[in-house]
């Protein structure tokens, strides 16, 4: 198959799975049930013509397939409707929770994946090593514990205060807020804020990416070619780099940009515990109040910026490694 | 050669982080001028939902609106009596035929943006509120006809039929007057997002974050200081936290300066001998109550177009059965062990504090139905309701089939499942038994409007008159049928009950109302729609070494913020000068600049030896 073939066929299939979960996410929060019963709850004076009104303010007593008609419209128009619960644009509420988001889960992100590769590549290249027993312990550890018990459990140490333990850092939010701090100072403030939930993602994630790379590493370091490139008499930090390491790394790319994927979609966990405003968090709030505006909002954003991971993937897949390309 | 080169480095890479560190520390500013502004920050585990009046409806937002805006009589802090010293009305005549009250204001009152604040803002508002049948204020006026402008400190109220409500003696009018020069002028008034806003209160919201904060400024032109009500503060900020633990380690650190309606009574505890911290549980108007459906499917009267629908058991929708049940349930119990004491046992809807003063009605001691197993049980016997067949439950007189109720409770309220297991072992001793079920608040409402439920455990924060909560139990409130709402969620239905809501709407003296609304809280007690559980306190912590000057309302136990109005925020002031800056935490600037600089001096050190090792290999 040739390039350019392989390529439009790829992007075609992201598409056509995008306006899947276009209609899917739309008919999905329809089944559960009507928001204006819930919103109405605790309202004095409620008429039968004030609940009537809220139903056709909210589009509500429209035919089902009429209101699908509008949210496609709308959607392709950049208009993600109206929030039931903030009454206010669903863009402006996502807009405003989005650099949080990218912000400590990007980076948190990023430096687990760099340190678990550099960790997975020392593991499986001293395989069998105290270095290998000991950090394979401890990235089990960090990876099979719960992050929201580890993060209360920092905030007690490192905010609160325990024994010696100073109270080093703000017990969470994204700023300081009655200050506006302006340019460096706001830096330093998001810096200090961030660092508590930062440490425990990067940690709590540091397994999932050290293990894939020394497993991968292992499978390699066996290959045929590692022995000719030894038998040919390449050094061994060549032999490391410059052709396990290459070879070993597509799995764990794969994983890591899929990863990426998923990093607008937040860690819910984290940021209740940290309070910090990101879209996990407003995911959970939203579905307590049944907002299905902002719901279908997110889950329209997290869809898509998946499906664009996964076809980033495939494309850098089939890049890196002309074998794909070529079956 | 290899070993200067190495020294040269080192000597190298130290010169820069000292000399970063040096200029790093000049950037790093500890905060200027900004942070001798007085900044009160109080959180609360729940997010508001709107800034606009029309639009939101929960206990926070009208927090924010009581410091933004005025009613027309302001609640009176000590026992929500009208406090006219302190309001934009100054006196109201009533008519001899009762149906024209006529309102005097305060003059040169002005809008924080400096326009004048007269009688038309308050007749346009009222009007606008009527005429777009507003839901948070269209109990208030549905007796209400119109209201007109006599002159710029003078407003008329003309009701359509002749009542008290209007006269003055007690603050009916719950509604917050708007600034018509900005509101008259919109399209879409109810997708205005307000922010900032325009007011007439002691402060204004200027920057709103949705589900995180909300900040509101000194209103520079407030009307306030004219009758001495003069901040302290000059800024006023609310924050939402999602996890009540992380907000009290954020009031130990001092990090705000109050917590408002925190629902955890453990995390209260935890707070309570912490140093300078005190806590309190607030007299407030709200209750819980268990919900009986008392006959959604058994019901034929048509009023707002009801039609039988549902699963009620037979049992529930028999008042016998029910005043039986309450006999059953421990409210004490239920405070003590559920609440931590946060809390008193309830008899009726209207609560202890609510006005015309004397409103609120206690059963007399031979009608009271106390917990008293022994003679619920006999009772239930009396009513028909016996063990037939032997297997410890009751079975149904008319059905022959065992009761076993239906009974739901809400995951987002810890309370209701924790009130559960309590109310399933009373009953179960007088042979009644249920099946328990913890649904999200939104199926609950789904399936109370479906009226497919015996009873589900709910609460209400009525207003301080009780027009509000009481109208939840006439017929036209019921739920018609089901997917469309409706407030009453007992589905109870009675005509006198319903008749004397109206009287006491158009009772021309104040004390005949009154009397009227004892009359009808007998009716609810004798007739049980609601098992009332519990009146539950407004869980509060604050910090003693920030802010002074707090005033409960109502005096002595209530709402240290008293956010019907505005006065404990006017009156709240710093410790000490000083006390009232906030405070910013973490490591400085400069030291993060050398923790970065000093990493990356390590990395490079790897780097370099990494090639040096791979160069010796190659040799």
């Amino acid at each position: 198959m040739s390039t350019r073939r392989y390529l439009f066929s790829k992007v075609l299939q992201a598409l056509l799975t995008l306006l899947f979960v276009l209609a899917f996410n739309f008919f999905l929060f329809r089944a559960v049930g009507d928001p204006a019963t819930q919103l109405l709850r605790g309202h004095s004076g409620i008429s039968r013509q004030a609940v009537a009104q809220l139903q056709r303010e909210l589009g509500l007593d429209l035919p089902l397939p009429q209101q699908f008609v509008h949210y496609v419209e709308e959607t392709l128009q950049g208009h993600l409707g109206y929030s039931y619960f903030y009454n206010l644009p669903v863009s402006r509420v996502i807009a405003q929770r989005l650099w949080p988001t990218v912000l400590l889960i990007g980076l948190s992100t990023l430096a687990s994946t760099v340190l678990g590769i550099w960790i997975g590549i020392a593991q499986g290249w001293r395989r069998g090593s105290r270095y290998d027993q000991g950090m394979l312990g401890f990235t089990l550890f960090t990876y099979s514990m719960p992050e929201f018990w580890f993060g209360l459990l920092m905030i007690m140490a490192f905010s609160v205060g325990v024994g010696p333990l100073p109270a080093l850092f703000p017990t969470g939010g994204y700023e300081t807020t009655g200050v506006g701090y302006t340019g460096f100072t706001h830096i330093i403030d998001v810096v200090n804020h961030m660092v508590l939930p930062f440490v425990v993602l990067t940690l709590a994630y540091l397994g999932q990416y050290s293990l894939i790379m020394r497993s991968s590493l292992l499978e390699t370091l066996g290959e045929d070619f590692i022995i000719t490139a030894r038998a040919k008499g390449v050094k061994e930090n060549r032999v490391l780099y410059g052709h396990a390491v290459p070879n070993a790394l597509l799995p764990t790319m794969t994983v890591t940009i899929l990863e990426f994927g998923f990093v607008l979609s937040g860690v819910i966990t984290i940021e209740l515990i940290f309070n910090w405003p990101g879209l996990g968090l407003l995911t959970a709030t939203s579905v307590d109040q049944r907002d299905f505006p902002i719901l279908q909002g997110l889950f329209l954003l997290f869809s898509a910026s998946v499906i664009v991971a996964n076809l980033v993937a495939d494309l850098l897949y089939s890049y890196l490694d002309p074998r794909v390309r070529a079956g | 050669m290899r070993n200067m080169a190495r020294v040269a480095a080192a000597a190298a890479a130290l010169t820069m982080v000292a000399g970063l560190t040096v200029a790093g520390s000049a950037f790093a500013q500890s905060p200027t001028g900004e942070a001798q502004k007085v900044t009160f920050i109080y959180g609360s585990p729940t997010s508001n939902s709107s800034l606009n009046p029309l639009v939101g409806y929960l206990g926070v937002d009208y927090n924010i609106w009581a410091m933004e805006y005025n009613l027309p009589i302001e609640f009176g802090t000590k026992d929500f009596s009208p406090d006219y010293a302190h309001s934009i009305v100054t006196s109201v005549e009533t008519s001899s035929d009762n149906m024209t009250f006529t309102y005097h204001m305060r003059s040169g009152m002005k809008w924080s943006d400096g326009q004048p604040f007269t009688a038309s803002d308050v007749v346009w508002t009222l009007n606008f509120y009527k005429e777009r049948n507003i839901p948070n204020y269209a109990l208030d006026l549905a007796i209400f006809k119109d209201a007109s402008v006599v002159d710029d400190t003078t407003f008329e109220i003309h009701s359509a039929k002749p009542t008290s409500v209007y006269n003055g003696q007690s603050v009916f009018l719950y509604d917050f007057i708007l600034p018509q020069h900005v509101w008259s002028k919109l399209d879409e008034p109810k997708k205005f997002d307000n922010v900032p806003a325009v007011g007439s209160g002691p402060f204004v919201v200027t920057e709103y974050e949705p589900g995180d904060f909300v900040r509101l400024e000194r209103n520079p032109n407030y009307w306030g200081t004219q009758v001495g009500l003069t901040p302290h503060v000059d800024e006023v900020i609310f924050k939402t936290y999602n996890d009540e633990n992380q907000m009290a380690a954020a009031l130990q650190r001092g990090e705000i300066d109050f917590i408002w309606a925190m629902s955890s009574a453990n995390i209260l505890n935890s707070l309570k001998n912490k140093p300078n911290i005190q806590t309190r549980g607030a007299v407030q108007p709200s209750f819980e109550e268990l919900a009986l459906n008392t006959g959604s499917a058994f019901q034929t009267n048509p009023a707002g177009g009801f039609v039988p629908h549902g699963d009620g058991s037979h049992a529930v929708a028999d008042p016998a059965f029910r005043r039986a049940l309450r006999q059953a349930v421990d409210s004490q119990t239920i405070v003590d062990k559920v609440l931590l004491g946060y809390g008193e046992p309830a008899n009726s809807p209207v609560q202890p504090s609510a006005v015309p003063a004397g409103v609120h009605w206690d059963p007399p001691p031979d009608q009271a139905l106390n917990f008293d197993l022994n003679k619920a049980r006999a009772d239930l016997e009396a009513a028909g309701y016996v063990d037939t067949d032997g297997n410890g439950i009751v079975n149904d007189p008319k059905t022959g089939e065992n009761v076993v109720l239906h009974y739901y409770t809400r995951t987002s309220d810890q309370n209701t499942t924790k009130t559960a297991p309590f109310v399933e072992s009373w009953w179960k001793q007088i042979g009644v038994g249920v099946k328990i079920e913890a649904v999200s608040n939104a199926k609950a409402s789904s399936i109370n409007v479906a009226g497919n439920l015996d009873l589900y455990d709910w609460g209400w924060y009525p207003n301080p008159d009780p027009n509000y909560i009481l109208g939840v139990f006439t017929c036209e409130q019921r739920s018609p049928k089901p997917g469309v709402y409706g407030n009453n969620d007992s589905y109870f239905c009675d005509p006198e009950y319903d008749k004397l809501y109206q009287e006491q709407l158009t009772a021309t003296s104040t004390q005949d109302r009154i009397d009227t609304i004892q009359r009808m809280q007998q009716i609810l007690y004798e007739q049980q729609p609601y098992i009332m559980l519990y009146y539950d306190r407004n869980l509060e912590a604050w910090r003693t070494d920030r802010f002074t000057g707090y005033i409960p309302q109502p005096s002595p136990d209530g709402d240290m913020l008293a956010f019907y109005g505005p006065f404990s925020i006017i009156n709240i002031r710093p410790v000490t000068a000083g006390a009232g800056a906030a405070k910013s935490e973490g490591i400085p600037g400069w030291v993060w600049i050398g923790i970065v600089v000093g990493l990356v001096v390590v990395a490079a050190g790897i780097m370099l030896g990494r090639r040096r090792v791979s160069d010796e290999d190659r040799a």
